[in-house]
């Protein structure tokens, strides 16, 4: 060990806040671990509402990745990783995990039919207005990334929706950067078509 | 330009960060690849509606449910520890003492019920120990007590009131001529040992 971590670690902690949360958080302190949770929540939690569609599922899975995070946190390594590529890692093993899992009990078919029900009936309100917007777009976004394979739909979640960078993506992918921006651009391509069948404008 | 690096680069291209010549390279590409053509059309309008999208917000509860599960899932991040750890402060000599005492004291209580002690160890610091190991050895118990305790007055105290409490029982089976002793105080649900030689 260094004879001043302290200064050592400092300019990185700068860095990154999450990090000096993070070394926080190993030494026992428990406001710093609140702090981590509350800062991170929402993000983990749209990554998993965008990914399964369902509200009460993306509860369950944000709660199980911060209970992995928090047994965990140990193996992050404060030093060189970024804690938002490796929550985000975490949350996708997780996601895939739980896709393989549900999809033996016949979960993509109840998404099938609530998407059958949804392009019948349209959105609460009917038929997609021309030009949709707020809570509204928001469904039939959902409508839509239920419909991608799983690799376009967490490539467009990640880049679209939570705006990382393609070289974070590939990081938590774990494939090249140009098989990223690859399924990046099939998956939009794909998302636009599902949505002008749908009857939303895009 | 081949289709497959024209889908790679749109995602630059769309940025805004490609330089000049890859630009013109992918705007010429598009203009004589109709597939192509749509994919950059396509892009562009499902970027142009995400931005139209009401970002996902977490429930409130959300936030609490979390720090109370992560603060119950401290018991198993560290392991727990053996009640021999736990009582490892006890065993310093000085609370050794005074727990020693306390056991002499329970001990007591037991032969009020008919039971007797064995040798004090470690072992029957254990809770559970004190409550089951119950067995003969007394007397060792006892000189290993008054060897460890200082005090004799509280040492002559004791052995005044054992006095008393085995006279007591004398006089009790006594009384009783041969029938069990009388019903003592009830002081732990569980039956006690039965007696080893
Ligand atoms: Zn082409």
């Amino acid at each position: 060990m260094d004879s001043r971590p302290e200064a050592a670690s400092g300019a990185t902690f700068a860095a990154d806040p999450d990090t000096s949360l993070v070394a926080s958080c190993l030494r026992g302190d428990e406001t710093a671990w609140e702090a981590l949770v509350k800062l991170h929540t929402r993000r983990v939690y749209s990554i998993c509402f965008r990914f399964t569609g369902r509200a009460e599922q993306a509860q369950d899975l944000t709660q199980e990745v911060f209970l992995r995070v928090f047994r965990s946190l140990k193996s992050f390594d404060v030093g060189s990783g970024c804690f938002r590529v490796w929550l985000t890692s975490l949350t996708r093993n997780l996601l895939i995990d739980h896709y393989r899992k549900t999809r033996k009990e016949k979960l993509v078919d109840s998404i099938e039919d609530r998407m059958t029900e949804l392009e019948q009936t349209g959105s609460p309100g009917g038929r997609p207005e021309a030009r949709v917007a707020g809570r509204e777009a928001s469904e039939w976004l959902q409508a839509g990334l239920a419909r991608l394979s799983p690799e376009l739909r967490e490539a467009v979640i990640l880049r679209d929706v939570e705006e990382m960078e393609y070289r974070e993506i590939a990081e938590i992918l774990k494939v090249p950067d140009g098989t990223v921006k690859s399924r990046i651009s099939r998956g939009r391509a794909e998302l636009a078509r599902l949505l002008r069948k749908m009857g939303v404008e895009v | 330009m081949k289709c497959s690096e024209f889908e790679i680069r749109l995602c630059e291209f769309l940025d805004g960060t490609l330089e000049e010549t890859s630009r013109r390279e992918m705007e010429q590409h598009a203009s004589e690849c109709e597939l192509c053509a749509a994919l950059v059309a396509d892009s562009r309008a499902v970027q142009g509606f995400l931005e139209r999208v009401e970002p996902v917000e977490a429930p409130q509860e959300l936030v609490t449910s979390i720090l109370y599960r992560t603060r119950h899932a401290r018991s198993s991040v560290w392991p727990a520890i053996g009640w021999r750890r736990w009582l490892q402060p006890l065993l310093q000599p000085r609370f050794a003492m005074s727990m020693a005492m306390t056991i002499l004291s329970v001990s007591m209580l037991y032969r009020v019920a008919g039971v007797q002690i064995r040798q004090l160890e470690a072992a029957d610091l254990n809770p559970i120990q004190i409550w089951h190991g119950v067995d003969n050895s007394a007397h060792r118990l006892w000189n290993r007590g008054v060897k460890f305790y200082q005090n004799a007055r509280f040492i002559y105290e004791i052995v005044q009131q054992w006095r008393a409490l085995d006279s007591e029982e004398e006089q009790g089976a006594e009384a009783a001529a041969g029938s069990p002793p009388p019903e003592p105080r009830k002081l732990e649900p569980s039956p006690p040992p039965a007696r080893k030689k």
